[in-house]
């Protein structure tokens, strides 16, 4: 590379002391001649102004009298180093001259080759040839696979290309189980319903029982009212135990959809690093549940898996609950309260002592925000169970002396803001474990003495829940509080 | 041209000659050893590479480890949350209730993975060592080619290129095959999410 603009400058010195004369030249039409002294002599160009290429950069100097496509002048006896020439034209030397300089000549270029050979040579030649060919391989076969090269052997591309498909394929169970989870919930309720509803008449047919003295089976059938209610009896433990199937069947079937879900998602999620993974399989399996858990009238059907109790038993069952009934003195003005408040008149609910199944639904179906029921002293679970239900906003159970577990399990689910217990004097643990996670504003327990689990009122004031108490609960839940180092409660703004 | 010409030119003629090949030698002299050196540090960049893919993968394979453990604890406060709701307390009793069954089913899938992950995990640990060892004895090779010009490294070259071959194959592998089946029986399952 370097040797061609070398070569012409080392000669550009010798030809200018030596041809000084020589200035009649064209640029571009010069060309160094290789019969070495002054004829070797070149360009007046300095070489730097040759680009590698050979090609020069400098602007050609101008040049009067040497017209371009001059024909070469004819030799005459002492040539001129420098010659026009044309492309074609080949200078020729002295013959003498140069048979007399050619071995001289040959030899130093000779030795220039040589030397440029051996440089050349020591400077270009490889030492340790295997070491490259070791980098080179190396870089080639240990080249570790980048990602998106590892994630193809691995089938990460297919899965990425199928991830919409499965989008769609997962959503589509998760809608399947939504919508089954949500009929289980609606044939969950109906069964409450016709529980409810045979508790409520089992009520009702214990005090006719008792106030007609109905004795006998055959007495009962004969009682066109006692016998119209063992049969609603019947039936609606029917209708709930024949829900049972469609429940079990719905419950499967979403347990089923979440298996192959969850199944598919882990899956997937491993498909990226993991061989072997039969997505296909898991497709062909969800789409095969997705059909056969379709909740079709058929699959849904009710089929009483047990037979329907006689009416003797149920009248068995009741005669023996009459007997042992304590009837209250204000039994009369109970069944007449619930009788107006089923008819929509609330205007003596604070006289009901004994809370009636069918007045705690009518109740619950009300549009009353407040309930004053101070004068109940006993709640009953399938009681609790229905005010629960109940849309309103301040629940007064001021007269309730016992407050049990399983009514305070439905009690603590009401969506209401606030329970006022005032008379309640006790309460066990089980009673208040669910208080914690009641979403109510406001629980009044004024006339408490003893508590079993501090700790529940402590966290449900933690959890932003107000407790009215007496000093001494008070003075416990504070000093379970302080002692716990807990945080103070977050407010009420967390609650309603 | 005269002779003293002649013989002026010849005589810059060899002495470039001259200084051409003293040049060209001392040049050559110098860098005999510098493929070596550049050989080394070349290797050490790959083992450092290598290194870091091991790195990479092993994050990702820990990742992934940790997903799918989170998913085996989910089953399992799920698995305990159904027994208490419907008093299953032997493994018999279990299939009662179709969560159970399921989970325990979907845990002993993962639990395979895991084990198939956490050999993978172990092997990226040893792999790792092993680069770091061959690592530090190629920058000491380093030195002493440095030092003395004339190390002899083609068993190293043949060592690390074998310790990358290796470890290039194995982190473009997958961390386990899903296929396998699972190694554990469901009981064996149940006892630990259990205890």
């Amino acid at each position: 590379m370097s040797s061609n603009a070398d070569i012409p400058a080392h000669a550009s010195h010798e030809k200018k002391r030596d041809a000084p004369e020589q200035d009649d030249l064209n640029p571009s039409k010069v060309r160094i001649s290789d019969s070495g002294d002054e004829s070797a002599a070149v360009s007046t160009q300095p070489a730097a102004a040759f680009t590698p290429d050979g090609t020069s950069t400098a602007e050609p100097a101008t040049v009067q009298d040497a017209p371009v496509d001059n024909p070469p002048a004819p030799a005459p006896a002492s040539r001129p180093v420098l010659v026009e020439v044309t492309e074609s034209d080949n200078t020729s030397m002295d013959p003498a001259c140069a048979a007399r300089r050619a071995p001289k000549r040959a030899v130093a270029l000779c030795l220039v080759v040589l030397a440029f050979a051996a440089g050349g040579w020591f400077a270009f030649s490889p030492t340790d040839e295997e070491p490259q060919v070791t980098q080179e391989a190396a870089q080639e076969s240990r080249r570790a696979p980048s990602e998106p090269e590892a994630a193809s052997a691995h089938g990460q591309p297919a899965a990425a290309e199928k991830k919409p498909d499965w989008a769609v394929r997962l959503e589509a169970v998760e809608q399947l189980r939504g919508a089954l989870l949500a009929k289980a919930e609606e044939v969950r309720q109906l069964q409450q319903e016709y529980r409810f509803g045979v508790m409520e008449v089992e009520e009702e047919l214990i005090y006719l029982i008792r106030r007609h003295g109905i004795e006998s089976f055959s007495q009962a059938m004969g009682h066109r009212q006692v016998e119209l209610g063992l049969r609603s009896i019947q039936s609606r433990q029917a209708y709930a135990s024949g829900l049972a199937k469609p429940l079990r069947w719905l419950s499967a079937g979403s347990e089923e959809l979440l298996f192959v879900k969850r199944l598919a998602g882990f899956d997937l999620q491993v498909l990226p690093f993991a061989d072997g993974v039969d997505m296909e399989a898991h497709a062909i399996e969800i789409d095969t549940v997705l059909h056969a858990r379709q909740p079709t009238p058929e699959r849904l059907a009710i089929t009483a898996e047990d037979p329907a109790p006689s009416l003797e038993a149920i009248w068995k069952r009741l005669s023996d609950q009459a007997r042992q009934l304590k009837a209250p003195a204000t039994e009369g003005v109970d069944a007449a309260i619930a009788e107006e408040v089923c008819s929509g008149d609330l205007m003596r609910i604070a006289e009901v002592t004994v809370l009636r199944l069918k007045t705690a639904r009518c109740l619950a179906e009300s549009g009353a925000k407040e309930l004053f029921l101070n004068r109940v002293s006993e709640l009953p679970v399938a009681a609790a169970q229905k005010l629960s239900q109940w849309p309103g906003s301040w629940l007064c159970l001021n007269g309730l002396k016992q407050f049990r577990p399983e009514a305070a399990r439905y009690l603590f689910a009401w969506p209401g803001r606030v329970i006022s217990m005032n008379g309640v004097s006790e309460l066990s643990a089980d009673a208040t474990a669910r208080l914690p996670d009641w979403g109510g504003q406001q629980i009044e327990l004024m006339g408490l003495k003893k508590v079993e689990a501090i700790e529940h009122l402590v966290r449900f004031e933690e959890a932003g829940g107000k407790l009215f108490l007496p000093p001494e609960i008070r003075r416990q839940v504070d000093a379970l509080r302080r002692s716990n180092r807990l945080p103070p409660p977050a407010g009420k703004e967390k609650r309603g | 041209m005269t002779p003293e010409g002649d013989k002026r030119l010849a005589a810059v003629a060899v002495m470039s000659l001259l200084v051409w090949l003293i040049g060209a030698a001392t040049t050559e002299i110098c860098a005999s050893d510098r493929p070596k050196v550049e050989t080394l540090r070349l290797v050490l960049s790959e083992m450092a590479a290598a290194r870091r893919a091991l790195a990479e993968r092993g994050a990702a394979a820990g990742e992934l480890r940790n997903r799918l453990h989170g998913h085996v604890l989910e089953l399992r406060s799920e698995i305990a949350r159904e027994r208490q709701q419907n008093a299953v307390g032997q493994f018999q009793q279990s299939f009662r209730v179709e969560r159970i069954g399921y989970n325990l089913r979907l845990a002993q899938r993962l639990y395979g993975y895991l084990e198939g992950i956490d050999r993978r995990i172990d092997y990226f640990r040893v792999a790792d060592h092993t680069l770091e060892f061959t690592m530090r004895r190629a920058q000491d090779d380093l030195l002493m080619v440095r030092v003395l010009e004339d190390s002899e490294i083609s068993g190293l070259l043949s060592q690390v290129e074998a310790v990358l071959s290796e470890v290039a194959l194995e982190t473009g592998k997958p961390l386990f095959n899903a296929s396998e089946p699972p190694a554990r029986s469901l009981d064996s399952v149940w006892n630990d999410l259990t205890r």
